[in-house]
C-alpha cells in the first residue's frame, strides 16, 4: 500500500483550498444573482403591464366617476330640498285664525244681539303631547287657548252661546270661567269669561 | 503520521466552513432580491390588479349610473320650483326687514294700521330657528278678517301664536289688535356624504 505525504506548508494549502472553493461558489452566486434579476425584472414588467392596463381602464372610468359625483351632488341637493319642504309642511299650521274669528263672530251674532264680545284672546298653550318624541323635537302641534270676554243679556243667552261654541266641534273644551252681574248704561247684564281649547 | 492527520482534519473543517459561508452568501443574495425587490413589486402588482378589478366592476354599472343621473336630473328640475318656494317661506336668515315690508304691504292693502312691530329673541329649535314678532295695531272687523286671510297668503311662512282683539272705541268699528307672529328660518343642512354611494373605486 502506497501512501502520499503532502509536504506543502499548511498556510499554502489553506490558500489553495480558498482558491479552489470560492471561484466555484462565485459561479453559483452569479447564477443566483442572474436568476433573481430575471425574476425581479419579470415582476417589474408584470407590474408595468398591470399599471398600463389600469391606466386604460381608469381613463375609461373617469367620465363615469364624474357622473357619480354629479349624482351625489344632485342627491345631496334633493335631500336638502326635501328637508326644507318637510320643514315647511311641519310648521304650516293647520288651524286658520281667520276661520276662528269668523266662527266666533257667527256664533255670537244673534238676532237680538244678546251676546257681545269685548275681547278675543288667542294664546299658545302647551304642546298636545309633551311626552311624545315629536314634541321634544320642537315641531309638535301646539294646543291653542282662546279666551273670550264680553257681555250677555242674561245667563240663558250666555249658556246658549257656550252650547253653540261646543256644537261647532272645533274646540276640545269650552268652559265658562266666570259670569257676573254688571250694571251697564242700558241696564243690568252678565259679564262673562269663556275659555276654549283646541 | 498523527501530525498529518491533524492537518487533514483542519483542512476538512476549513473546507466545510468555506462551503457553509459561500452557501450563506448565496442565500443572502436570494433574500435581498426576494424581500427588498420582488416582494414590494409583487405587492404593488396585486394592489393594482385589485383596483383594476374593482374599476372594471364599477365600469360594468355604467348604465345604472347613467339612468340614475337622468332620473335625478328630472327630479331636480321638478323640485327646483318647489325648493325656491320653500326657501322663500323659510329662508336661511331671519330677514326681519323683508317680513316687515310684506306685513306693511298687507296691512296697507287690508286697512289695518300697524302701531308697533317688535321682534323678540330668536329661539333655537332642533330643525330650525324661530323669531316671535309682536305686532300691535288697530283695524275694523272686516280689515282684521282681510288681514288674517292675507297672512295665510304671505310669501313668508307665519304662525299666529297669539291674537287679542278688544272692544271697539265707542261706536266706531275699530278695534285695538295685538298679535304675536312667529316666523321661521333655518340654514341649509350640509348633507354631503363625501364617500359618495360607495360605488366609486379608489383611484391611483
Amino acid at each position: 500500500m502506497k501512501s502520499h505525504i503532502n509536504i506543502l506548508p499548511l498556510q499554502f494549502r489553506k490558500k489553495l483550498l480558498v482558491r479552489q472553493i470560492v471561484p466555484c461558489w462565485a459561479c453559483v452566486w452569479l447564477g443566483v444573482t442572474v436568476v433573481a434579476a430575471i425574476v425581479c425584472w419579470n415582476a417589474n414588467a408584470s407590474l408595468a403591464d398591470a399599471r398600463t392596463a389600469f391606466a386604460i381602464i381608469d381613463g375609461r372610468a373617469e367620465p363615469l366617476r364624474q357622473i357619480v359625483q354629479r349624482n351625489q351632488k344632485a342627491t345631496d341637493s334633493l335631500k336638502v330640498a326635501d328637508q326644507r319642504q318637510l320643514l315647511v309642511d311641519c310648521l304650516q299650521a293647520a288651524d286658520k285664525p281667520l276661520q276662528l274669528v269668523g266662527l266666533i263672530s257667527s256664533t255670537a251674532n244673534t238676532k237680538d244681539g244678546s251676546i257681545q264680545i269685548q275681547s278675543f284672546q288667542l294664546t299658545q298653550g302647551q304642546p298636545t303631547d309633551s311626552a311624545s318624541p315629536v314634541a321634544t323635537h320642537g315641531n309638535a302641534p301646539l294646543r291653542m287657548k282662546l279666551g273670550l270676554q264680553g257681555y250677555a243679556v242674561d245667563d240663558l243667552a250666555l249658556s246658549r252661546f257656550v252650547s253653540q261654541l261646543r256644537a261647532t266641534g272645533v274646540f276640545e273644551s269650552v268652559e265658562l270661567q266666570t259670569s257676573s252681574n254688571v250694571q251697564l248704561a242700558a241696564g243690568s247684564a252678565r259679564q262673562y269669561v269663556v275659555e276654549c281649547q283646541y | 503520521m498523527s501530525n498529518q492527520s491533524s492537518t487533514d482534519n483542519t483542512l476538512r473543517n476549513m473546507r466545510l466552513i468555506l462551503h457553509l459561508g459561500c452557501f450563506s452568501v448565496a442565500l443572502g443574495i436570494l433574500f435581498v432580491a426576494g424581500f427588498a425587490i420582488y416582494k414590494p413589486v409583487h405587492a404593488e402588482e396585486t394592489r393594482v390588479r385589485n383596483v383594476t378589478t374593482s374599476t372594471e366592476s364599477f365600469l360594468s354599472r355604467k348604465d345604472e349610473f347613467q339612468n340614475a343621473s337622468t332620473r335625478l336630473a328630472t327630479r331636480q328640475q321638478e323640485s327646483g320650483i318647489l325648493f325656491a318656494e320653500a326657501m322663500t317661506r323659510i329662508p336661511e336668515t331671519a330677514q326681519k326687514t323683508e317680513f316687515l315690508s310684506q306685513l306693511s304691504q298687507l296691512a296697507a292693502a287690508t286697512g289695518l294700521k300697524i302701531h308697533e312691530f317688535r321682534p323678540g329673541d330668536e329661539v333655537d329649535r332642533k330643525t330650525h330657528r324661530e323669531l316671535s314678532i309682536h305686532v300691535t295695531g288697530e283695524a275694523s272687523y272686516s280689515s282684521l278678517c282681510r288681514f288674517l286671510a292675507g297672512m295665510e297668503k304671505v310669501e313668508r311662512l307665519t304662525q299666529l301664536t297669539a291674537l287679542q282683539v278688544n272692544g271697539g272705541y265707542g261706536d266706531v268699528d275699530t278695534y285695538p289688535v295685538s298679535m304675536t307672529v312667529n316666523i321661521f328660518f333655518a340654514p341649509l343642512a350640509v348633507t354631503s356624504d363625501s364617500t359618495g354611494d360607495g360605488n366609486e373605486p379608489a383611484s391611483r
